[in-house]
């Protein structure tokens, strides 16, 4: 629910413009959502966009306008971390859906080994840094990339799933012209979004390079996780039901946080442990909702 | 019986004519000394403000009484009856068959002796011995029941006895890993579920749909439910642990669908209830499994002052605390989620590392307000006794005092543990004025 109400205020692909109208005051408030320049009626911007606009065009102004954004991400991302990839995220809201289509066909997720999980996970790293370092290069001069700044001007915008995902949904609901241009990477990517996020439980969380941004506040963000390790009695529920492959909150026998970079905070493992108190969520050291055992038999949606 | 490789008659390997003859002389013996170990124990449990909703739970306590003639009526009318020797068996996949399963460790003391003449071995663990000669005479009716037993090898002893089984009956063995914190140890444990399933498949002739399983899980989720109720409200000590022992243990071969019902009813009795007995002693009983009709050491502890208030048994709070929570109600989903329930949790000592015990000891000690520890070792349950020694060391450094009890099937060694047991309460209630 709240992640249907973020596609609509926060992003604004679907319906922007009739909500709110373009502001350009607006425009300057940056969330890690995915929506540019590109985007009909597109009410904000996204963070990963302006940095890697800014990183081309700013080597003459020794990268100043780096600053707003960047701070405005710092604000939100300080106190909440990854918050917002389970929650508000317009890629996000796909995932969850293909994952309930699943569920109702019947099939299994493909499951990722943990030693598997963190070579995928450092790829958003790997993906982030290529992004950052080329559009830098496209900037500075001694580089000479001229050719390039048609061919492949603001780089992730060119891969990103979004693209083709909402400028379709517009085009198909009449917001967009049908001749709206959409690179074809971006639409052979959405493809394999679409695929691998149905096979794997949120793979895109996985590999996002706008979550790799907000992973490195993940570990020191007021929102954290902890584990009463005296309550576990290591049933691995935690492990099995996490979409990231978390083994910590599993693991953890002496250390009462277990908060890591790899989650996107959906709380799967405190709704789903079975010990009263054992797992909850903390902001700023104020418990916000914590683990509580209840029968799985009782639950809506559970036909008896 | 077929041999599992082929279509051969298989030899019989422990059994021969002799012995199955000589056990068969003990069958009588063995009825009439349950029956009167069963009325015995019945009879010392029985105090005035017992809750109305035991009566239930004391009628079905026989083993060979009410129950066993309901499933012999439930045979008759086509239905299947699988057994199964140890806490690892998902009783969900047999149930799910539409079977019904049952656990038959024994506890009955005189079926301990036709064992001793087949093994030669008496050092063997009694409980393994006493389900042996169980079979051995055919004294059980609901054991002779079944059409196919499940024996998990946890240990030594119940590794062979699976094997000596094959002789009288049919058998599935699960290969119980040792290491469960590996991922080829889970992997090979997850690979023993689904090979239990393709068993039934086959021994059934029916195959398992997810809608089966799915309602067979949920069946026992709403016990799995009951029974938390239960341990929450036994925290107050407003019943005897004797008690609450028996409702667990009723969980091996009652109907789970009445004895949740029961269950919920015993919780609506308690509801407000005050304690049994406010100055006893609470002591967190641990250690080899108890089997219903072997109440020597919970009685000893409640007649000499102490109140059983939490226990980690796999015949007693173990079997239906931990739930089992799907993810995904797929197949394979739900089959992962079964086998992981049945070992990761678990504080079997079969298990290396076995930290998962003291913590769970410890966690339970601070949840139900423990002042002590009773470790119950079977004699001849090594892994059990090794565990009391490590447990002892962690419960020292936590200044909780435990005491360990070795018990035999039989009453040889009663007084001598009364006053081992006796001086140990005497010493947590003269902790209370001197603490530390």
């Amino acid at each position: 629910m709240t992640q249907i109400f973020g596609l609509v205020l926060g992003n604004g692909m679907l319906v922007g413009l009739p909500l709110f109208g373009t502001s350009n005051i607006l425009r300057h408030i940056y969330f890690p959502n995915a929506s540019t320049k590109f985007f009909i009626y597109a009410p904000t911007y996204a963070t990963l966009y302006k940095v890697q606009d800014t990183i081309f065009s700013g080597w003459n102004s020794g990268y100043i306008d780096l600053l707003l954004p960047l701070l405005i991400f710092a604000a939100l991302m300080i106190p909440l971390g990854r918050v917002w990839c389970a929650w508000l995220c317009p890629l996000g809201l796909p995932q969850d859906l293909l994952t309930r289509l699943r569920r109702r066909l019947g099939i299994r997720h493909i499951e990722i080994a943990p030693h598997h999980s963190d070579f995928i996970h450092s790829l958003k790293y790997l993906g982030l840094f290529v992004i950052v370092f080329y559009t830098f290069a496209l900037g500075a001069p001694m580089f000479d990339l001229k050719g390039m700044w048609n061919a492949l001007p603001v780089p992730y915008e060119q891969f990103d799933p979004n693209r083709a995902m909402y400028i379709y949904g517009q085009i198909a609901i009449g917001l967009a012209p049908p001749s709206t241009y959409v690179p074809t990477m971006s639409v052979l990517i959405t493809i394999l979004y679409l695929g691998t996020c149905f096979a794997a439980r949120r793979f895109w969380c996985h590999i996002c390079p706008q979550g790799a941004m907000m992973s490195l506040f993940n570990r020191t963000a007021f929102v954290r996780l902890r584990k009463d390790p005296a309550k576990c009695t290591h049933c691995r529920i935690c492990y099995r039901v996490c979409p990231m492959e978390i083994l910590k909150v599993y693991e953890e026998r002496e250390g009462t946080d277990v908060s890591s970079a790899k989650c996107v905070h959906c709380y799967n493992c405190v709704d789903n442990c079975p010990e009263d108190g054992c797992l909850s969520v903390e902001f700023l050291g104020k418990k916000i909702v914590q683990s509580k055992y209840r029968c799985q038999c009782e639950e809506r949606g559970v036909r008896t | 019986m077929k041999d599992a490789s082929g279509g051969n008659e298989r030899q019989p390997r422990f059994m021969n004519k002799e012995i199955a003859e000589g056990a068969a002389a003990h069958r009588d013996r063995i009825r009439e000394a349950a029956a009167e170990q069963v009325q015995k124990h019945l009879a010392a449990m029985k105090t005035q403000s017992r809750p109305k909703a035991m009566e239930y739970f004391e009628e079905m306590a026989d083993p060979f009484g009410k129950r066993a003639e309901e499933l012999k009526k439930f045979k008759e009318e086509g239905g299947k009856v699988v057994g199964s020797l140890c806490y690892f068996a998902p009783a969900e996949i047999p149930a799910a068959f539409g079977a019904v399963p049952v656990r038959f460790c024994s506890g009955i003391y005189e079926a301990v002796h036709p064992a001793n003449d087949l093994l030669g071995d008496a050092g063997l663990c009694p409980l393994v011995k006493s389900t042996l000669g169980l079979k051995m005479s055919g004294a059980s009716p609901i054991l002779e029941l079944c059409d196919l037993v499940i024996v998990p090898t946890p240990c030594d002893a119940k590794l062979k006895l699976g094997e000596i089984l094959q002789d009288m009956v049919d058998v599935h063995l699960m290969n119980m890993p040792a290491v469960k914190t590996t991922e080829a140890g889970r992997e090979s444990w997850i690979g023993e579920i689904k090979a239990l399933v393709r068993k039934l498949e086959g021994k059934f002739g029916q195959k398992l749909r997810p809608q089966m399983l799915k309602r067979s899980i949920q069946t026992y989720q709403r016990a799995q439910a009951a029974w938390r109720r239960f341990s929450q409200l036994r925290k107050n000590g407003s019943i005897w642990g004797r008690d609450a022992l028996l409702v667990a243990q009723l969980t091996f071969y009652d109907d789970i669908g009445r004895w949740t019902h029961n269950v919920e009813k015993l919780c609506d009795e308690l509801e407000g209830r005050q304690p049994v007995a406010p100055e006893a002693a609470r002591v967190l009983l641990g250690g080899s499994p108890i089997i219903w009709p072997n109440w020597k050491v919970p009685l000893l502890i409640e007649e000499s002052g102490g109140i059983i208030i939490a226990d980690e048994l796999c015949s007693g709070s173990r079997t239906m605390y931990d739930p089992v929570v799907v993810e995904e109600w797929t197949m394979e989903g739900m089959l992962v989620a079964l086998a992981e329930r049945y070992i990761m949790p678990c504080t079997c000592p079969s298990f290396s590392p076995n930290l998962e015990r003291e913590q769970n000891m410890l966690g339970r000690i601070r949840e139900f307000g423990a002042e002590g520890v009773v470790f119950h070792v079977l004699r001849g349950c090594h892994l059990n006794s090794l565990d009391a020694t490590k447990a002892d060391r962690v419960l020292r450094r936590q200044r909780i005092p435990m005491l360990k009890v070795e018990s035999e099937y039989d009453e040889g060694d009663l007084e001598q543990v009364r006053t081992r047991v006796e001086a140990f309460i005497e010493m947590i209630k003269a902790r209370r004025e001197s603490p530390g």
